[in-house]
């Protein structure tokens, strides 16, 4: 072999490693960390706050400062509700239609009373403790879960809050976070449709069994 | 030891490349990927964004913010018609014609009141809407792929937008206008395609 060649195939192999994880992204990551992802997992959790968040953004942080405290103490609510209490609600679909609403707001950048804003931070927090359910744990990996969930909530709702605020001082700024809640108003409202929309091979549509005789 | 040549070297060293091989998108990537190419992939869809940016620079504030907004909502409330199956007549013939008043609208530098302009551009955006929404259903992963088409629709704004801020300058202007003019053209090309 010679050393050019030698030198070629050091070159290639420079090139071959694979990505090295030093954490198994979900599987078998401890409890806490497992439920602190869940919202950023979730596509209409991940919406929701961050519409809201912008929302508080546009509007300023210091002015909605309660509404932010009164997001934290719904979303426990809700996270006790469902972790200790037992109840189970689907609200996916209530979540997603907040989702469209926030979304509109901040594109259209209405600025409200300030008890609306308190009003909307009380119902998306409840609904997104409520959702944030961790069926695989029990006893104190639950609890580290649901700690996990509220503390991923309420992190991802403050940077929000925090970068549409940072995005207020130009023109342009304020334009990008409209867009950004039209987005996310748009997408809500066709999953939205799609979730309640009959789906083809529904019972309707199969084609019935026959009936035979032996 | 044994010998190998040095094809035979090349060769064995070339085989740690091999990345696995999918046969089907799926997931949450995939169904963002397929959303996020639906718009791409459509010249007829590429204009008509592309062809809001650049009206919304042209006219600009507040219409540099209000067409971009105004689309993507109207467009998912037309998308919605399309995945519950509400007949739109001549959808083609809409989208087609999206391309030629817009362009219109850029190449002759209408300026009508941003309430004109924002219905001119809604009531275009139902068409491409119904267009899209009729084929979401398909999508491994519906969130993905609403949030790909969007966001995708959303870039091609933001690229008209960025080549529309030339209007700054009187070349910009001209070069602004002219691409106007050749969407305009374009959708005739639809236009014929669609009749």
């Amino acid at each position: 072999m010679t050393r050019r060649l030698r030198f070629i195939i050091f070159c290639l192999l420079l090139f071959s490693p694979g990505l090295l994880w030093a954490h198994t992204p979900i599987k078998n990551v401890a409890s806490f960390y497992n439920g602190f992802l869940h919202p950023f997992l979730v596509p209409a959790h991940l919406l929701t706050i961050l519409a809201l968040g912008f929302l508080f953004g546009q509007r300023g942080t210091s002015k909605v400062e309660p509404a932010i405290l009164i997001f934290l103490g719904a979303t426990v609510s809700g996270l006790v509700a469902m972790g200790y209490f037992g109840l189970l609600l689907d609200v996916e679909t209530l979540l997603l239609l907040a989702a469209i609403v926030l979304g509109s707001l901040v594109a259209f950048k209405f600025e409200l009373p300030l008890p609306v804003y308190w009003a909307l931070a009380a119902l998306t927090g409840l609904m997104l403790g409520l959702d944030s359910i961790q069926d695989t744990y029990s006893g104190r990996q639950k609890m580290a879960a649901l700690l996990g969930s509220g503390v991923g909530i309420y992190l991802g709702l403050l940077y929000a809050a925090v970068f549409a605020q940072r995005l207020q001082k130009h023109h342009w700024q304020q334009t990008l976070i409209r867009i950004l809640g039209s987005w996310i108003a748009a997408s809500a409202l066709l999953t939205l449709t799609l979730i309640l929309a009959p789906k083809p091979g529904t019972a309707a549509q199969l084609p019935q069994p026959t009936s035979r005789t032996p | 030891m044994m010998k190998l040549s040095r094809p035979a070297t090349l060769f064995l060293v070339l085989m740690l490349y091999a990345t696995a091989a999918s046969a089907h998108q799926g997931g949450t990537a995939g169904g963002f990927f397929s959303g996020f190419m639906h718009p791409v992939l459509g010249w007829d869809h590429v204009v008509a964004m592309v062809a809001v940016g650049l009206w919304g620079a042209f006219l600009g504030s507040p219409a540099i913010w209000v067409l971009p907004v105004v689309f993507p909502m109207v467009m998912a409330f037309g998308g919605a018609l399309g995945v519950l199956g509400v007949p739109i007549p001549s959808v083609e013939i809409g989208i087609a014609l999206s391309a030629i008043v817009l362009g219109a609208m850029v190449a002759l530098a209408a300026r009508p009141p941003i309430w004109i302009a924002a219905v001119i551009v809604g009531a275009f955006a139902v068409f491409h809407g119904h267009a899209h929404g009729t084929e979401l259903p398909a999508s491994a992963n519906p969130l993905a792929f609403s949030l790909g088409f969007v966001i995708s629709t959303g870039l091609l704004h933001i690229s008209g937008i960025a080549f529309g801020l030339l209007v700054r300058w009187p070349a910009g202007r001209v070069a602004v206008r002219a691409v106007g003019a050749g969407i305009a053209m374009a959708g005739v090309g639809f236009l014929a395609g669609a009749v």
